[in-house]
């Protein structure tokens, strides 16, 4: 047993005051030989779940505390005893976190007495600032305040730090006599900020950033030495060998610090059901009634699998999880808000009796495993989808208002360090030249290229050299804080709520978005200690899908997305010519390029599309196969005959997460607690190592079974591959009705669709100029802004005709639209003069009006509208705005000035595209919509727009450019090699003219890219493009 | 009249004339990066050529030509080039008005219309012999001469307005951006289109600011000039991109300082009787020298050989990153009296008697000391004196864990430290073996630890302890780059 528990810890998730992850504080630990270690956090519990993990791991006993910093700038370490003092501490942030402005919480000693209970307090740096001074008439003064605020027995420790500085020993003695003054124990304490002594670096850049400054300037504040890290005990021996007591309290202190993570005390929040009624009976009733409408009649099949889930859920005491999630189910409804569950509760028929999910998992013979077993740890996973915006904003405040400010909160999202920003800030703390990052940052726009480009490299086209004399400390020290985490952020939609206050579980923090409160740890934190989190997740496509059924309702021909026809042959040809542009996860680049040889002809085809383009597939080599084997060009083998049942509807390939746990379950004999365990590590994407113990568990099970060594490969390599993108099949399933549908409205219901879609940017994966274009492809024409006609939103003239929405006009104000609207409907404007009386608009909104030709209905042209708005109008009340009679002295604009001022007052054109303008300049150019005609293989230049450019990770460093013209768009592929000598071009150039060689194979067009250069001509105005995401 | 010079392509000429870079026709862009985002700020033709344009990011316009040369602009250059045209306009005519950075608009009225042309030409030669290129424009008013500069080559005077009006972009008048977005958007784009817009009609639309505009176009009411006043400045000075190794690249540097000082000498009448040179070297150390003139001069070409002749000799130890060139002047028809009478009275002479020792002692060998803020035991930098006079500084930040109670014995320090050998058991010193200390080490305490600038070659490290030899003394030893030193000795 080792001899010393070291107790005072900060990791890097003090937030520039440590400088190592919990994880390597504890693998240091381990090293070194200790049996427990405390980590002390500043002003949080923020990293005490990782480090809770990353101990037990290990074999360690991990101790929670917190570091606070109190008023006066003393910062103390505080330990927890026992779960009342844990929930004292998380009460005790949380309150003091809520009433201060984001990180600039300070903790008054008043306010911790109220909470100290079952809290241990050392005196941390409260006697370091004032040992010169007089520390006779100081320290008894502090004493006596911390005394008050821990005023039990061995509640107050005076801390010992010895760091090799000079001065220590002396100041060690006195904190020794000071102690003995006041009858109180003292405790050795290396008050550690890094795990190994290399990263003292880190702290020292950390210090920099938190002061303000740079190296050279930081002096004094910089660390003395590097004697900050993690000590073996018998170090710690030698340095506080004249203090041994101090060294074997440490020992005494652990033991009575008694509290584990284990025993947070969390409890989800217990559902108010009716008189006479238990949760279980409750859930019972509910689920069956749901499922007689939804089955419309309950076959033995069905009654069987909703007897089991049930069985289960009551078995795992989960029912009043079930009806909360119902709860906002409901409350949605009520609300009109359109919603969706997805994830694994598609997997379970009690999730569709309640209507919480769309999909009917025993028609699609889903796994019920994958959502919950027996095995189960953790809580099951119901996740929500609901339209983005303020939508989804009002379910998350409802929320907050059922379980009050401290009875719920969004998780946290931890942001780390990386990329550009990352080299910035330890370049200025480096003292390097604003110039030097200036030009680093400006060079790479478009991210950091760490796939081809080494760091130094870039650096170097920075102008900073490898000989450089800091050249070397800035890759050594980017490499050491990449990853580190650099603040805490609010993740998107999960929201975790509890019995009680969850603030005496987690401690609570303000959000920077107003409204807002998070908690310290993240969705993986909350998961590993067992707090259910459910994810109100928002999707601007459900709020452009809602949004488009209302306007079917309101135009007299109302669309029931629930019974719309599964087979239309018209949104299947659609997909599988990959006209796509606008629906549903379907319409990116890679997407279209694989629809036409997939060629989906049902449903269940929409779920594979879905799944089959994600990263991992295709690191795994998956997708191909699955499509050759389609095609008919590969045959189908299921790796094993026994895995026939469970691959034959993907054709022996391995798609789905589903998959992968029968696989297990069949090949490795795993248990429905062991499956649930795989589960996990393949959600589990930032512990490598869990996954690995998971795959060897596997590989162990299938040699025992005598599985042969290649089939072994095969499932393991899978396996490997979708712990980073797995994607369960009800997920896909789920996202496939949202695809479905939503091509089924652009189908159907162009006008409700393509306006639906402009009234919810921004979302998906064009811009609106490209929507627009392909809108009118599509046989629609939209008309720009007018002030006499014009809503607020886009709004359908006709089935072929829509116009474009007030909002669009930029640099005007919302409110005065608003305005306009009201006294437009009492009546319209007469001519400019009414309206300019009538309205608020002031002159450089009237400008951006004019230039939009939503003036147009008053003036001859948008040029005239200039000239008539720019008449300076008299502040007299009575007054009338004078107008000449005589005709504006300018000319109209030309079609590329129209295409100019469409741009600057709307962002975009609804005349012709710009490309069409300089097409007579470039007769050698191939249109978009020509190049299915052209031969494979034979050579064509292609000039257009830049919309999209994509460097997939998995692509192996090749590039995709999406270049659109007035009449689609080209695909451009562009060799890695070649990508990079030209990389600045690419990336900057919005107008590109690309010679290459056509490659029409399926149907899908590529131009292989062998020349670019940019097409500059009069200069044309251009969309922002959808880059290097 | 009115004429207006103006220098084009500032920022590059104020750049190449210091032989930064020759000129050639490669692309070239001059960015700016005094902003949180750098920017072009001037092409040349071979860059526009290639599509970029003021306003690229350097991204954008590396997009455009691959083969792009970038500097950063100079200001400090920049503002000796605006200096220059000042000066020398002034040179020509009293009524000067430094209107823009790049031009300056000389008042001609009173001069014979016939001179006007002859006037330019001379301009334009004194400006050539300082390796600077103008344009001149003249006119009526001081607008349209700035306008008709734009289009010189290198001198215009306008003749008739209506055609001169119709070349003239709405771009390069001085009106604010959002009134010529306003034209813009009306479609105008050049001066005669504006001036055809009734001026009643410019009154109701854009107030005060359009009838301006229209006046100056029309040339009514033509401004008033401010006229510049300049108070003659006798140095140069310029941190240098790249270190000056050699005597011709120095020399090349100094020349142009020369012939500017020259300009700013004849201006205020005077003449030099003093060079003092100062160089920034590489170690961030400054050299002075200081030449006395015989006879006091202002002709560049007699002060530029005096230069020459005295640097023939010079070294510095290391190349120089910068360098200051000031003149003691006096008038230009008197003489020094006395050669070797050095005043010592006030602060300035003080300073120059001090660049005398720094010269003779060397430039880390004198000046005024000062503690650095730094955890190296005895670390201090020396300032140059010239630098503090006048000022005091506190040397020490007294920060909390630097303010040690004085408490203990006091240690008198060994000066400089003496080299010692020493053994050590289990990682404490036992013994020092050899030398006025050789003795038994009965009592240690330590080691302390120090350690700092991690970030670069002169990373150290040091290892303190405190002793008790046998034969009695308590003494401070450290222990650095594998050497043990004896440091003082306690009481």
């Amino acid at each position: 047993m080792a001899d010393y528990v070291e107790l005072h810890t900060s990791s890097a998730f003090s937030f520039l005051h440590g400088s190592s992850m919990p994880q390597a504080l504890a693998k240091e630990a381990s090293k070194l030989g200790y049996d427990a270690i405390a980590l002390t956090d500043r002003d949080g519990v923020y990293g005490a779940p990782r480090f809770y993990e990353a101990t037990r791991k290990r074999g360690l006993r991990p101790i929670v505390g917190a570091e606070l910093t109190l008023k006066n700038g003393a910062v103390i370490p505080i330990l927890v005893r026992s779960r009342t003092g844990y929930q004292n501490l998380c009460r005790l942030i949380t309150q003091t976190q809520l009433s201060a402005p984001k990180n600039e919480a300070c903790f008054d000693l008043a306010t911790i007495a109220e909470h100290s209970e079952g809290l241990i307090a050392l005196t941390g740096d409260a006697f370091e600032g004032t040992f010169a001074r007089r520390p006779q008439v100081q320290w008894p003064k502090l004493l006596s305040e911390l005394q008050h605020a821990f005023p039990q027995k061995n509640q107050l420790y005076i801390e010992l730090n010895h760091h090799r500085r000079r001065g220590d020993p002396r100041r060690l003695s006195a904190l020794r006599d000071l102690a003995q003054a006041h009858h109180l124990p003292i405790l050795a304490t290396n008050a550690v900020r890094y795990a190994t002594p290399p990263e003292r670096s880190v702290m020292d850049i950390f210090t920099c950033l938190r002061h303000h400054t740079h190296l050279d300037a930081a002096g004094r504040l910089l660390s003395q030495n590097n004697e900050r890290h993690l000590k073996s005990p018998q170090a710690i021996a030698a340095l506080f060998h004249e203090h041994p007591e101090a060294i074997t309290n440490t020992l005494r202190l652990a033991e009575r610090l008694e509290f584990s993570l284990q025993d947070l005390g969390y409890e989800f929040p217990r559902y108010k059901v009716p008189q006479g009624e238990t949760m279980d009976t409750f859930l019972h009733k509910l689920t069956y009634f749901g499922a007689e409408q939804r089955y419309g009649g309950l076959t033995p099949k069905i009654r069987r699998q909703l007897k089991h889930e049930l069985q289960i859920i009551a078995r795992l005491n989960f029912s009043g999880y079930f009806l909360i999630v119902w709860d906002i189910v409901n409350f949605c409804r009520e609300t009109g808000v359109m919603v969706q569950g997805r994830g694994s509760a598609a997997n379970s028929a009690v999730c569709y009796s309640l209507g919480i999910t769309a999909v009917d998992p025993i028609g699609g013979r889903l796994l019920f495993e994958r959502f919950l077993s027996e095995g189960r740890t953790g809580w099951p996973d119901i996740d929500l989808d609901l339209p983005s915006g303020k939508r989804r904003e009002s379910i998350i405040q409802e929320v907050y208002r059922r379980y009050g400010q401290h009875g719920s909160a969004m998780t946290a999202n931890v942001i780390t360090y990386r990329g550009r920003s990352a080299i910035r800030e330890i370049g200025k703390a480096l003292n390097f030249p604003t110039a030097l990052l200036n030009r680093f940052s400006n060079l790479y726009p478009h991210g950091d290229y760490k796939e081809t480009i080494k760091l130094n490299e870039q650096l170097q086209d920075a102008g900073i050299a490898n000989t450089h004399p800091r050249a070397p400390a800035l890759a050594r020290l980017y490499d050491r804080i990449h990853g580190l985490p650099r603040h805490l952020g609010q993740h998107s939609g999960g929201m975790i709520i509890c019995e009680g206050a969850l603030s005496k579980v987690v401690p609570l923090e303000n959000a920077s978005m107003p409204g807002r409160v998070v908690a310290q740890w993240d969705k993986d934190d909350c998961e590993n200690l067992g707090i259910v989190k459910v994810d109100l997740l928002g999707l601007g496509m459900m709020a452009a899908m809602q949004d488009a059924i209302t306007l079917t309702a309101e135009r007299g021909h109302p669309v029931d997305l629930a019974h719309i026809p599964k087979d239309d042959p018209a949104t299947f040809e659609c997909m599988q010519k990959a006209d796509t542009i606008g629906v549903f996860q379907i319409e990116s680049r890679a997407q279209q390029a694989t629809l036409p040889r997939m060629k989906p002809a049902c449903f269940y085809d929409v779920a594979i599309e879905v799944a089959i383009i994600r990263p991992g597939p295709i690191q795994g080599d998956l997708v191909h196969p699955y499509l050759e084997r389609r095609q008919g060009r590969a045959p189908i083998d299921y790796i094993d005959d026994r895995l026939k049942p469970v691959l034959e509807r993907t054709l022996g390939v391995p798609l789905y997460q589903e998959q992968m746990l029968q696989i297990a379950m069949i090949m490795a004999d795993f248990s429905a607690q062991e499956a649930d365990e795989l589960r996990r590590a393949l959600n589990f994407t930032r512990d490598h190592e869990r996954l690995s113990r998971m795959q060897e568990k596997m590989q162990t099970a299938m040699e025992r079974k005598g599985l042969e060594a290649h089939k072994i490969e095969r499932i393991l390599k899978a396996t490997g591959s979708f712990a980073l993108y797995g994607f369960p099949e009800s997920h896909a399933i789920s996202f496939a009705l949202l695809a479905y549908g939503s091509t089924y409205l652009k189908v159907h219901y162009p006008a409700e669709f393509y306006s639906s879609l402009l009234n919810n940017q921004p979302m998906g994966f064009y811009s609106p100029a490209t929507l627009i274009q392909d809108a009118k492809r599509h046989g629609l024409s939209f008309k720009a802004p007018c002030v006499q006609a014009s809503e607020l939103n886009c709004t359908i003239i006709d089935d072929t005709t829509i116009r474009l929405g007030l909002e669009w006009i930029k640099g005007t104000s919302k409110q005065k639209h608003i305005q306009m609207i009201k006294e437009r409907a009492q009546s319209p404007f007469n001519d400019l003069n009414d309206f300019r009386l009538r309205t608020h608009y002031d002159t450089d909104e009237l400008r951006q009006l004019s230039l939009s030709g939503a003036l147009n209905t008053f003036t001859h042209d948008r040029r005239s509208a200039l000239w008539e708005v720019s008449e300076i109008r008299s502040d007299d009340l009575f007054a009338t705005v004078s107008s000449s009679s005589e005709a504006p002295p300018l000319e109209s604009m030309s079609h590329l000035e129209r295409i100019h001022a469409d741009y600057s007052s709307i962002g975009l054109t609804v005349g012709a595209h710009p490309m069409r303008h300089i097409r007579r300049k470039h007769p050698k150019l191939w249109r978009a919509a020509d190049l299915k005609d052209g031969r494979n293989g034979q050579r064509v230049v292609v000039g257009g727009a830049v919309i999209c450019r994509q460097r997939p990770s998995t692509a192996k460093g090749f590039l995709f450019i999406s270049l659109e013209d007035e009449t689609g768009i080209a695909n451009i592929v562009v060799r890695p090699d070649f990508y990079l000598e030209n990389r600045i071009m690419i990336a900057e150039e919005a107008f590109l003219r690309v010679i290459g060689s056509l490659q029409n194979r399926d149907n899908v067009i590529h131009v292989m890219a062998e020349a670019i250069s940019p097409l500059v001509d009069d200069p044309l105005p251009a969309s922002a493009s959808h880059d290097f995401r | 009249m009115y004429a207006v010079v103006e220098i084009p392509l500032m920022a590059s000429q104020a750049l190449f004339r210091l032989g930064k870079r020759t000129l050639n026709p490669a692309p070239r862009a001059i960015l700016d990066e005094t902003g949180e985002r750098s920017f072009v700020c001037e092409t040349n033709l071979a860059a526009t050529r290639e599509g970029v344009t003021v306003g690229m990011r350097p991204a954008q316009a590396l997009a455009r030509c691959e083969n792009l040369e970038m500097l950063p602009r100079s200001l400090e250059a920049e503002a000796t080039v605006r200096r220059l045209l000042l000066v020398l306009a002034q040179n020509f005519a009293p009524r000067v008005e430094e209107t823009q950075d790049n031009l300056v608009t000389v008042d001609l009225r009173g001069l014979e219309p016939e001179i006007f042309e002859t006037t330019a030409e001379q301009l334009i030669e004194r400006f050539k012999n300082l390796q600077l290129g103008v344009r001149i424009g003249i006119s009526d008013t001081p607008d349209h001469a700035r306008w008709s500069a734009h289009f010189a080559d290198p001198v215009l005077q306008v003749r008739s307005l209506e055609a001169f009006l119709k070349r003239v972009p709405l771009s390069i008048t001085e009106a604010e951006n959002d009134l010529i977005d306003i034209l813009h958007g009306w479609g105008i784009t050049n001066m005669a289109q504006f001036h055809a817009l009734p001026r009643d009609e410019i009154g109701h639309r854009l107030g005060r600011r359009g009838l301006n505009l229209w006046d100056a176009v029309a040339g009514h009411n033509p401004r008033l000039l401010e006229i510049a006043s300049t108070k003659p400045r006798f140095s140069r000075s310029l941190s240098l991109e790249h270190r000056v190794e050699s005597l011709d690249a120095l020399l090349f540097i100094l020349k142009r300082f020369i012939d500017e000082l020259e300009v700013e000498l004849s201006t205020a009448n005077a003449a030099a009787y003093i060079l003092e040179l100062t160089f920034k070297l590489d170690n961030n150390n400054l050299q002075t020298k200081r030449i006395e003139v015989p006879e006091p001069s202002s002709r560049a070409s007699t002060l530029f050989r005096i230069l020459e002749t005295a640097l023939e000799r010079l070294e510095t130890k290391d190349a120089i990153t910068g360098i200051r060139l000031s003149l003691c002047v006096t008038e230009a028809r008197r003489r020094q009296g006395d050669l070797f009478a050095v005043a010592m009275e006030d602060a300035a002479s003080f300073a120059e008697t001090a660049d005398r020792i720094a010269t003779i002692l060397g430039p880390d060998r004198s000046g005024s000391p000062s503690l650095s803020d730094s955890w190296k035991p005895d670390s201090f930098r020396i300032k140059n004196l010239d630098t503090d006079l006048g000022t005091s500084e506190n040397p020490t930040q007294d920060t909390d864990e630097a303010s040690e109670p004085k408490i203990g014995l006091p240690l008198s320090r060994i000066r400089p430290p003496e080299h010692i050998s020493l053994l050590a058991k289990d990682g404490t010193p036992a013994q020092i073996t050899g030398g006025p200390y050789a003795g038994e080490i009965v009592a240690s305490s330590g080691p302390y630890n120090l350690s700092g600038h991690w970030w670069e070659l002169s990373r150290w490290s040091r290892v303190e302890w405190d002793i008790e030899l046998a034969q009695g003394g308590l003494y401070r030893i450290y222990r650095e780059r594998s050497q043990w030193f004896m440091e003082g000795v306690y009481g």
